[in-house]
């Protein structure tokens, strides 16, 4: 179609088809996600994996990439850290794990664990940016025994310390 | 062996009129970059020997799209290789098109990158690209992402809200002058970039990019041919990929010290003998998703010290009067249709050594840079340039 | 350069234990129980990997870039990754050409799938045309079964055919039990005239090569497998080719390329896999590589009559994945041919009715 075409086109009579897909998955945590989780539920404890350089990566995983060697010791690192990356989000997303909007404003950011040489995506407890800023201190809000499943979200969020 | 690599060139590109194509489905929006491309070299469908497409299928929700579009994309009875490689896809697209010709395996191959993002539920499409079991949950698009890691840039290198509004002005401005180009705003202006709607801070709405439908087409010829079929081939003086670890918060300073766009520059930059980006350098097309991206990757792309992005947009080094014009074609903050954009920034930086871009074409330009940018921090890398590369005997491996 | 020799080698293989379901690992941690071994194979450490081309399906995995998960492991960390959604012979040629150009000089191609994971039904679903199929609910079954019926109305194959494939590929099977013909056409009809035994289970798997250059191979004293040549094509959307659904001229026309790119003859092959998902669809990419006609070629999946070995290892009807088989054939082969030496072509077919066809050629030196 040529761009004379395309702009005469009538955008009023563009036919534009409905369709739903509803794609479902079971995910295998795998071994070391496992591990990981279950040392979460049952005992409230963040570990991550090692490798022989002493490197500690959470999620742990088999093998660190940039060193290349395996990651087979486990470390407790945490529950405290501090912030690597940090944003008020103002736009609503959708919880996947529930199909519900977050309710705006809300803190998000990369956390890395004392002890850990990364950090990870989770939920900040702040509505404000003068609330949060790189390496400010924070620390895991667990979930109670009894509501925790073994997954991230047994982890409400984070608080900030300072 | 010694007569390998085979020296090859982008001898021709085409894109859509990229934006909100209610009037084309996918086939002809794949189509309207692929006609203007080959009528541009002249070629037709018989003369291509393969062809490379992009497109990340979960975004409008087709399963081996490549193979449903395979008329489309003129690969009926060819091989037809699909990459999916996230936001890098168009540029790794590119990138194997440039193999096929090296290797001798084929003489004119055509790249696809196409992605009609109304067509699909953006933000499910990027919520999947979090591990399941790791990130999905929390995720918060590619905007909380990104406003994250802008978080982490501005602690490392200080850089201001207006510095990064500059660049978001420089880009729809730019757009202008590209007939392409999705978002053109011609009055924009710093205040109206931070006036506009805060997403997630300190990104506003005018600092992020749109989301697009588009689709760019390139043709890499074998060094015998080029010169038949384009009177200055972007020759291929360097490609380089390089990704990071795992997961999203795998790399300790994320935007700041990107150590995937360094590990590939650095490979890039000595086989293409690129000493000082910002004078070796003509023009750069650079895969921006927000502008606070753009002032990191000046950093991590050796146009300046790390920590002194804000300077050059300060200073205008990177306008189009500069001295390294970055983004004359308006940019990832112009036009984003993640299929294609990777391969927009290799048409671009192709179309300016060739002295095909038309309004914002910067004058001699003999050697031009384009990036790609994607997933965890993922890069792609090809330098283009008006000579013809040292042939391979002579030439250093790095 | 056609008749040139390839200066590209394999020297380490390995794969993940094959099973309907391996809930025990993630995908990241499948994939390194195929990399680990290569690794150990080709006397070569992940540290010393450049790169990698990986193959797998965003669908499948419930993933955006599913290669994500498995980059770490391959060498993708500061490397060269990068991801085809195909099957992975298609990888293989495309890693092929990264070395021929010296781009790359030690990289791993895997492939992966978690095919327990997903729900295949929607998943396939989502391969057809949205305007005028996916409202009628189709799967791959359904144009696999069109396309088993226009084959077997030529009058030269017949269902009984087609079970004999899958009981002499389960036959060869370490991962499947064996059942014999009689039990595939007992079992449930899909969609007539295919039979649920008729078609690949669906499984976990993983492989993965390490390949080099010449000097990298020569170095670490591996050169016994050269990767000699790779060619694919793709024919036309189903239903563009609705009356020729059977016709598997792309298999033809794609090893016929390969062949010519080794300057080798047809008759100088020593084994030869056939993968695609549907025991059917092993007949006819059969007859269009010259190997035979009904009888003649169903003996010669059973490992009767002459000419080269074909399907030795089972394929992917005795238990591999989307993505995975092309790859997995190539490992057996090289297994099986390691004492002997030898010159393989392997097979395998991608997209709906197996509209795709890739061929990869090796040389195995005793």
């Amino acid at each position: 179609m040529s761009s004379t075409e395309a702009a005469a086109f009538n955008r009023e009579q563009a036919i534009r088809i409905e369709q739903q897909i509803t794609l479902q998955y079971r995910f295998a945590a795998g071994y070391y996600a496992t591990h990981f989780f279950t040392a979460l539920r049952e005992e409230g404890k963040i570990l991550g994996s090692r490798d022989a350089e002493g490197n500690v990566m959470v999620p742990p995983r088999p093998v660190n990439g940039l060193s290349g060697l395996p990651m087979d010791e486990w470390v407790e690192v945490g529950p405290d850290g501090v912030l690597a990356g940090c944003t008020i989000v103002y736009v609503p997303f959708i919880d996947p794990m529930t199909g519900v909007q977050r309710p705006v404003p809300y803190g998000f950011g990369l956390m890395r664990f004392t002890g850990a040489d990364t950090s990870i995506y989770h939920l900040l407890d702040a509505t404000e940016p003068e609330q949060i800023g790189v390496g400010k201190r924070v620390e895991a809000v667990f979930k109670p025994r009894e509501e925790r499943t073994g997954s991230l979200a047994d982890i409400r969020n984070f608080r900030l310390l300072d | 062996m010694s007569s390998l690599p085979v020296r090859a060139a982008v001898v021709a590109t085409g894109q859509t009129d990229h934006g909100r194509r209610l009037d084309a489905s996918m086939a002809e929006i794949a189509r309207e970059a692929i006609d203007r491309c080959l009528e541009s070299c002249g070629l037709r469908f018989d003369d291509i020997d393969a062809v490379v497409a992009g497109n990340m299928e979960m975004f409008e929700g087709i399963y081996l799209v490549d193979q449903y579009f395979v008329g489309a994309l003129g690969a009926l009875g060819k091989p037809l290789y699909k990459l999916n490689t996230g936001g890098t896809v168009g540029a790794s697209a590119a990138l194997a098109c440039y193999h096929r010709v090296a290797s001798c395996r084929h003489r004119r191959v055509l790249g696809v990158g196409f992605q009609k993002q109304s067509e699909g539920s953006t933000q499910s499409a990027i919520t999947t690209v979090g591990d399941p079991v790791w990130e999905r949950a929390v995720m918060a698009g590619a905007i909380g992402n990104f406003a994250s890691m802008a978080s982490t840039y501005i602690a490392e290198s200080g850089v201001t809200q207006e510095q990064a509004a500059k660049v978001a002005v420089k880009a729809r401005r730019y757009a202008c002058l590209n007939p392409h180009a999705h978002l053109k705003i011609p009055d924009i202006t710093v205040e109206q970039v931070l006036d506009s709607e805060m997403l997630a801070f300190p990104i506003h709405r005018l600092d992020f990019c749109p989301s697009s439908d588009g689709a760019c087409a390139i043709v890499v010829a074998a060094e015998d041919l080029a010169g038949d079929l384009v009177e200055h081939p972007a020759w291929v003086h360097a490609v380089a990929t390089a990704h990071d670890q795992q997961y999203m918060g795998d790399s300790p300073k994320r935007l700041a010290v990107m150590r995937s766009l360094q590990a590939a520059a650095k490979k890039a930059y000595a086989l293409a003998g690129i000493e000082h980006p910002l004078r070796d350098f003509d023009v750069a097309e650079i895969y921006e998703p927000a502008s606070y991206a753009e002032l990191a990757l000046y950093e991590n792309l050796s146009f300046c010290d790390m920590g002194d992005g804000g300077r050059l947009i300060d200073e205008g080094v990177t306008l189009m009067d500069g001295q390294l014009p970055v983004n004359p074609s308006g940019g990832v903050l112009s036009t984003n249709p993640v299929g294609a954009t990777a391969m927009i920034r290799v048409a671009e930086a192709a179309m300016q050594v060739m002295g095909q871009a038309g309004e914002h074409q910067i004058p001699d330009v003999r050697r031009a840079l384009a990036t790609g940018y994607g997933g965890n921090a993922w890069t792609d890398i090809m330098i283009l340039s008006r000579e013809r590369p040292r042939a391979s005997a002579e030439v250093s491996t790095g | 350069m056609p008749g040139t020799l390839t200066d590209t080698w394999i020297i380490g293989s390995g794969e993940a234990p094959t099973a309907v379901t391996r809930d025990d690992v993630s995908i990241t941690e499948l994939a390194w129980e195929a990399v680990q071994p290569a690794l150990a194979q080709a006397g070569t450490t992940l540290q010393q990997i450049e790169g990698a081309i990986t193959a797998s399906q965003d669908f499948w995995d419930g993933r955006t870039i599913s290669s994500m998960s498995v980059n770490e492991v391959v060498g993708g960390t500061l490397g060269s990754e990068a991801k085809v959604a195909s099957d992975a012979c298609l990888a293989l040629g495309y890693a092929l050409s990264r070395i021929e150009d010296g781009d790359q000089h030690l990289n791993i191609v895997l492939a992966h799938a978690k095919e327990s994971q997903g729900d295949a039904h929607t998943i396939e679903l989502a391969a057809f045309d949205p305007y005028f199929e996916r409202p009628l609910d189709p799967d791959e079954t359904v144009v696999a079964a069109f396309q088993a019926q226009l084959l077997y109305a030529q009058g030269v194959f017949t269902p009984e055919h087609a079970a004999r494939v899958v009981a002499a590929a389960r036959a060869r099977s370490t991962v499947l039990a064996a059942v014999t013909p009689e039990q595939v056409l007992e079992s449930a009809l899909t969609c007539d005239p295919l039979h649920e035994l008729d078609r690949a289970p669906l499984v976990d798997a993983a492989s993965a090569l390490v390949i080099s250059d010449g000097d990298t191979a020569r170095r670490l004293q591996r050169t016994g497998v050269r990767l000699v040549a790779a060619a694919s094509r793709t024919g036309a959307y189903w239903n563009q080719r609705s009356s020729t659904l059977h016709d598997a001229e792309s298999a033809h026309a794609a090893a016929l390329d390969a062949l010519a790119v080794a300057g080798w003859q047809a008759s100088e092959l020593d084994a030869i896999e056939i993968n695609a998902p549907y025991a059917h669809q092993h007949l006819m990419v059969g007859q269009a590589l010259g190997l035979g006609d009904g009888e003649e070629l169903v003996a010669r999946f059973e490992g009767d009559g002459d000419g080269p070995t074909l399907n030795a290892s089972g394929g992917w009807l005795a238990g591999s994945a989307g993505s995975v088989a092309g790859l997995h054939s190539v490992v057996a082969v090289l297994e099986r041919l390691r004492a002997s030496g030898g010159r393989a072509l392997v097979h395998a077919t991608s997209g709906l009715a197996s509209q795709s066809h890739h061929v990869v050629l090796l040389e195995v030196t005793a």
